[in-house]
């Protein structure tokens, strides 16, 4: 049986462009419109877990495990373009930890630190399917070509 | 601060338990009622803490199981063929660790710190 599920959502991308990216360390941008706070740290999530596709090569299904200490910002909706920023603060051989920020006009509007775990792909996460997808969509937001 | 200690702190932390709560021969799984989520948050604890790699594998004793059923298979002394895969732990805990299968997961915190130590010199 198939189950359809509506977020209410145009897609379920939320890093327009990912600016730079090394071992320790990766930079993106979202723009918003109105969007629930929520969609921010989503924003973050996305960022890190890209982060650790790129670091296991793509070879691993990335997940999030859990959210530490993420404060929420005061105003009610994220409006305009924020600037993401990952760390990568330690990991094991399936668990990477990451401080990551969204900040605003130099502002850090919210920060957290995300754990998030790797496992082997299966007949759930079909490697045939999730490693082209997730390395075309990184290639996609690392290009120049990819608009705001 | 000596490698128990910073491991009670951070399992304490984890775990929400109190330090004092935390002994060297607790069970982790058994009897601090660690899940897997939190001992991959306690292996990433850990790189960071000791600036030491960890194998989430050998540290947690993932695949002990399949290497005590290989050494039956290939009819290998179990505690010799243990010893080779998992070269942190001194032989007499691991003929205790085959000795208590039984009893559930066998992984307890004095194991951590054989780990970590054994990573220390080891790299």
């Amino acid at each position: 049986m198939d189950i359809t599920i509506n977020t209410g959502l145009d897609g379920f991308i939320f890093v327009d462009k990912i600016h730079m990216m090394d071992a320790g360390n990766i930079q993106g941008t979202r723009r918003y419109t109105d969007a629930p706070i929520y969609l921010g740290i989503e924003s973050l999530a996305q960022l890190g877990a890209y982060h650790v596709r790129f670091l296991t090569e793509f070879e691993k299904h990335a997940f999030l495990l859990k959210i530490n200490m993420c404060g929420t910002p005061s105003i009610g909706k994220l409006n305009g373009a924020y600037s993401l920023s990952g760390k990568l603060i330690s990991r094991s051989s399936s668990a990477f930890s990451y401080m990551l920020c969204s900040m605003q006009d130099g502002i850090i509007r919210f920060e957290g630190e995300f754990l998030f775990a790797t496992t082997d792909y299966d007949n759930i996460f079909k490697k045939e399917i999730l490693q082209v997808h997730y390395r075309d969509l990184l290639s996609c937001l690392k290009s120049d070509l990819k608009s705001d | 601060m000596e490698v128990l200690e910073v491991i009670k702190r951070l399992l304490a932390d984890i775990l929400d338990m109190e330090v004092k709560d935390i002994l060297p021969e607790a069970y982790i799984v058994r009897e601090l009622g660690a899940e897997s989520i939190d001992l991959l948050e306690m292996a990433v604890s850990l790189n960071a803490a000791f600036n030491i790699e960890v194998n989430d594998a050998d540290i947690f004793l993932l695949r002990l199981r399949d290497h005590v059923t290989e050494a039956a298979e290939n009819k290998t002394d179990v505690v010799r063929y243990l010893a080779e895969r998992l070269p942190f732990l001194k032989r007499d805990r691991i003929a205790d660790i085959v000795s208590d299968l039984e009893g559930g997961p066998t992984l307890k915190v004095k194991d951590l710190v054989s780990y970590v130590e054994w990573r220390r010199v080891n790299g």
